[in-house]
């Protein structure tokens, strides 16, 4: 449709259904926000889901969160903090009109991503595949040879309940990672090749904004798995 | 077409000294959490008066992490300098995500032990079989699905985890 | 921008030469549109093709319950149409019926906007509607589902080897698009009104697709993680929900309804919005109570989140629990009846048309007061334990769904068919299907109220225990036999009218909201040829203007002066 395109209005060029760059920007804001709120709440119901299963099997809990490692753990924590930072700093500059600082800042976070993903991918998983920690229908064998072998166990039907979670909460939160991997890499793309699409700010604060998300849920995720008390 | 013409979002950046302060209140937030996490594994003496006192261990962590929380919300995706709007939609998605534990309302109110209604208490555990007597003054074996406590079913050295019975599911 | 009102683009009878449905005459245009108008016809599309496939494994069931002994399909068979027809109809039809077709259609127009807050997101919402749709139906002809709609674990989990985890996925993604056009909605409503178009200026239509879309984005990504983990169960063996593993299947149930119940909302609010349109219309009266029926959306979609442990009653769920969930269902009845009593008294004193849209209105009143009558019967949670599971429930959500709903779509796709089309109806037709669909809809689910009371089970293809049910039984076929007719005349005459019918004056029902007023007829691509500032609320009618509309002048100015005329006396 011709008409849906950019258009010339007050100096700034904004999409054909809003009226001026103002309106756009808010416009674009709440809908991102908004986004945002089902995003909590389908991270929510995991959450729910575990906290029920831990209050219950408290103690196995314990028992298999012993496999984690804590350091791993702690190391990507830091590594998204940094990266939710240099976002940030990207949208500081991205209001400044300073580009290439901007794209600096996106780099630092793209190589913090990468650095996560490399973590959890090449080492932590890695790890539980080997000893075959897989929820599947193998599972109860290998975990009784894995608690044989370390010395102390859970009950197999919880730890599969445990690793079931394990896998599904931080393989969808790696999906989100892996997501905002390409959103970023686009944005940047369209930033240095100065796209007409990227018309302000506003695209880097979008982004920022979904990456800031994806720290959340991991700073959450830490603490649940990987530090349980006795 | 907007229908409040005053410019409610801000167009100046956060400023980089804040953001640099946010981001080390943050890294130390998370040295302290791993620190009290695993202080108890690393001195377990310390903990001596506290271990079953469990509810303050998970208490500091979901503490900070919510204090993380908070920061990043509010400073790295500039809640406290946005709209009125935004920050109705950022507070209210997590009202609504504390609302999703109502559910576990239903757990702590399920009935337990002898706080039955009559006529709906759980099946014995052997009244399958159909051979269980209750003798008197003992309680009948009680199974409630999905709540079955496991003891230390593959735990070679059980006196390394303490099982307390009649814990309640807590 | 201009201050001033700008006056109806057309006169009565011009219509724009070009206009958003002959803008561009490719398929190529359809398909890669972001117009929200042509984007609203192609869901309309979209939504009527599974209609109509849910519809026909309704009748498959109707057909199978005439004979006590259920000869015509195997039980499983009859397990997987039933599922069938659920899915397709809760999250192919109901769901995006409303706010997807006429939302889409009319939300920018009614609130001054050129097009949604994001034209892109919502034209993938329709590929993504599209696309589960079509990954449901493989998976439906690859093997079906046997679980119902509701997926219940461990039946859809362990005790499985069907297509449940194809259809899940299918359904996952559905969810993704009804947030897409909530989102979009939201942005829209919030950043996008006309100036001088303040909250309570917005016609009541806009109120209930916010209250919708505020429902959509808190409660469908719970749904959608919930069966998420349902198809790692099923595929990869996780163990979240399964008994057998050391999951509890009863937080499965809780997950489900947590969304499920605020579900029916999504589907009868922009219902209400629609009732609340057309009442006023053709009562030539602003609503009775304006923000008590604003805010009553609102609440229903609030409280609405509170009440799903009442699907649970006869669930392992806690008997206090049930004692508090009881109470707040009951809390949910008063803005359902607020709005209730709000459009009877609309109506009181005004001046009443009995046009093809007002027939489905008042329709929409009857059936949805009995259905909400009888759910407050589920409610109570004494009288639940006997009728849940039963018939009664079946009887109950269709006259909520089927009676409020698709009442409901009908009587706006009645209503705005001129707006969208530029086309008429034959009135006489119109009239007609809406009261064989009244009849029809009556004779098929009344019997079902006393089926259940009686204690016939749902899902059950026989009943050769009590076969003295067979007379509601065919009675129920019976009626349903007439529903489908009546469903089948507006699909043959809109068809018709579309393609041949007369072409419509700019505002054939006198309305007065903005999308008829400062829109033309049809549309044109930017809805607006200018911008449009709104100082006056919405339901500007005048019952006494109106119904003097026709007279005489001479006669006119008698009654304005204060005399009496033979027809004032009708007033």
């Amino acid at each position: 449709m011709s008409a849906h395109t950019l258009e010339k209005h007050d100096g700034e060029e904004v999409y054909f259904q809003f009226e001026d760059i103002d309106q756009q920007q808010e416009t674009y804001i709440v809908g991102m926000w908004s986004f945002l709120v089902t995003e909590v709440m389908f991270f929510g119901a995991m959450f729910l889901i575990y906290t029920l299963y831990r209050w219950n099997y408290h103690i196995d809990f314990y028992i298999v969160h012993k496999s984690l490692s804590w350091m791993w753990g702690g190391i990507n924590t830091f590594i998204l903090l940094v990266s939710s930072f240099a976002i940030a700093a990207a949208v500081h500059f991205a209001m400044k009109k300073d580009k290439a600082k901007q794209l600096m800042w996106l780099t630092v976070t793209q190589v913090c991503a990468v650095a996560f993903l490399a973590i959890k991918f090449s080492i932590e998983w890695p790890e539980k595949f080997s000893h075959g920690l897989i929820p599947d229908g193998a599972f109860q064998q290998n975990y009784t040879a894995y608690a044989l072998e370390k010395g102390y166990g859970a009950m197999p039907d919880i730890a599969r309940i445990f690793y079931s979670l394990y896998f599904t909460m931080t393989g969808l939160h790696a999906l989100h990672i892996i997501i905002g991997i390409g959103i970023i890499g686009v944005l940047m793309y369209k930033i240095w090749k100065d796209d007409k699409i990227i018309t302000d700010y506003i695209p880097t604060e979008m982004v920022g904004l979904y990456w800031h998300f994806v720290d959340l849920v991991w700073i959450f995720l830490f603490p649940l798995f990987y530090l349980i008390p006795a | 077409m907007s229908s409040n013409g005053s410019h409610s979002h801000s167009h100046e950046p956060i400023p980089m000294s804040k953001l640099v302060s946010n981001m080390i209140i943050l890294a130390i937030l998370m040295v302290l959490t791993i620190v009290a996490g695993m202080l108890p594994t690393w001195v377990p003496s310390l903990y001596e008066p506290l271990k079953n006192a469990w509810f303050i261990t998970n208490t500091v962590a979901v503490g900070i992490a919510c204090w993380k929380a908070y920061l990043v919300v509010s400073v790295f995706m500039g809640v406290r300098y946005s709209t009125k709007l935004v920050k109705f939609y950022a507070i209210g998605g997590f009202v609504w995500f504390l609302m999703l534990f109502l559910i576990l309302f239903d757990y702590i109110a399920r009935p337990q032990g002898g706080d039955v209604a009559v006529g709906w208490e759980p099946a014995a555990a052997t009244a399958l079989q159909g051979s269980y007597t209750v003798k008197e003054g003992e309680e009948p074996p009680v199974v409630l699905p999905g709540r079955v406590r496991y003891g230390d079913y593959l735990n070679p050295e059980p006196h390394k985890v303490k099982h307390k019975e009649g814990e309640g599911g807590h | 921008m201009s201050a001033a009102v700008q006056e109806p683009p057309q006169s009565d009878e011009q219509q724009p030469r070009k206009n958003f449905l002959n803008a561009d005459h490719t398929i190529k245009s359809w398909l890669l549109t972001v117009d929200h108008k042509r984007i609203g016809m192609m869901y309309l599309l979209g939504v009527t093709f599974f209609f109509f496939l849910g519809g026909i494994a309704a009748a498959m069931i109707r057909a199978e319950l005439t004979s006590p002994r259920g000869g015509l399909m195997s039980s499983e068979f009859y397990n997987k149409t039933f599922s069938a027809h659920g899915i397709l109809m809760i999250f192919f039809f109901l769901i995006p019926s409303i706010p997807a077709t006429l939302g889409n259609f009319l939300l920018p127009q009614m609130i001054g906007a050129r097009d949604l807050a994001f034209p892109r997101l919502n034209l993938a919402s329709w590929y993504v509607y599209m696309i589960s749709g079509i990954i449901v139906l493989i998976a439906m002809l690859t093997g079906g589902v046997s679980a119902g709609w509701t997926f219940y674990v461990p039946l859809s989990s362990s005790y499985t080897n069907d297509q449940v985890a194809l259809t899940l996925v299918g359904l996952f993604l559905s969810g993704f698009s009804s947030i897409m056009t909530a989102v979009n909605f939201i942005a829209t409503i919030h950043k996008m009104r006309a100036p001088g178009l303040t909250w309570f200026r917005l016609p009541l239509y806009v109120w209930s697709h916010y209250a919708t879309s505020i429902i959509i984005i808190l409660g469908t990504p719970v749904v959608a993680i919930t069966l998420f983990l349902v198809v790692m169960e099923n595929a990869f063996g996780f163990a979240i929900f399964d008994p057998a593993r050391g999951g509890d299947p009863v937080l499965f149930q809780h997950l489900f309804w947590f969304y499920s119940h605020p579900a029916v909302y999504i589907m009868v609010l922009p219902g209400m919005g629609v009732i609340s349109e057309i009442i006023t219309c053709f009562s030539r009266r602003a609503i009775f109570g304006y923000k008590f029926v604003a805010y009553s959306s609102m609440a229903i979609a609030l409280v609405g989140f509170l009440v799903w442990g009442h699907h649970m009653y006869i669930s392992s769920q806690s008997t206090y629990l049930g004692i508090a969930f009881s109470l707040l269902s009951f809390l949910v009845a008063i803005p359902s009846a607020v709005k209730v009593f709000n459009w009877s008294l609309t109506m009181y004193k005004g001046s009443v048309h009995f046009s093809t849209p007002m027939i489905y209105a008042l329709a929409f009143i009857g059936l949805f007061v009995i259905g909400g009558l009888t759910g407050l019967f589920l409610a109570s949670a004494g009288t639940d334990i006997h009728l849940t599971g039963t018939y009664f429930i079946v009887a109950h959500f269709h006259y909520v769904m089927v009676g409020g709903s698709i009442v409901a779509f009908l009587g706006g796709i009645h209503f705005w068919w001129p707006k969208m089309t530029g086309k008429l109806y034959s009135e006489y037709w119109g009239k007609f299907s809406a009261i064989v669909i009244f009849v029809g809809f009556n004779l098929t689910f009344f019997p079902q109220f006393i089926l259940g009371y009686l204690g016939m089970p749902r899902r059950y293809h026989y009943y050769d225990f009590a076969p003295e049910w067979q007379f509601y039984h065919i009675l129920s076929t019976a009626g349903s036999s007439i529903l489908g007719f009546g469903f089948l005349l507006p699909a043959i005459y809109l068809t018709h009218s579309f393609l041949k019918g007369k072409r419509s004056p700019h505002n054939p029902w006198g309305a007065r909201g903005l999308e008829w007023t400062h829109v033309a007829t049809p549309p044109i691509t930017e809805n607006f040829s200018e911008p449009v500032v709104v100082n006056f609320d919405a339901y500007a009618y005048d019952p006494e203007a109106d119904a003097i509309e026709g007279l005489p002048e001479e006669e006119q100015q008698i009654i304005l002066a204060g005399g009496t005329t033979k027809k004032e006396e009708l007033l």
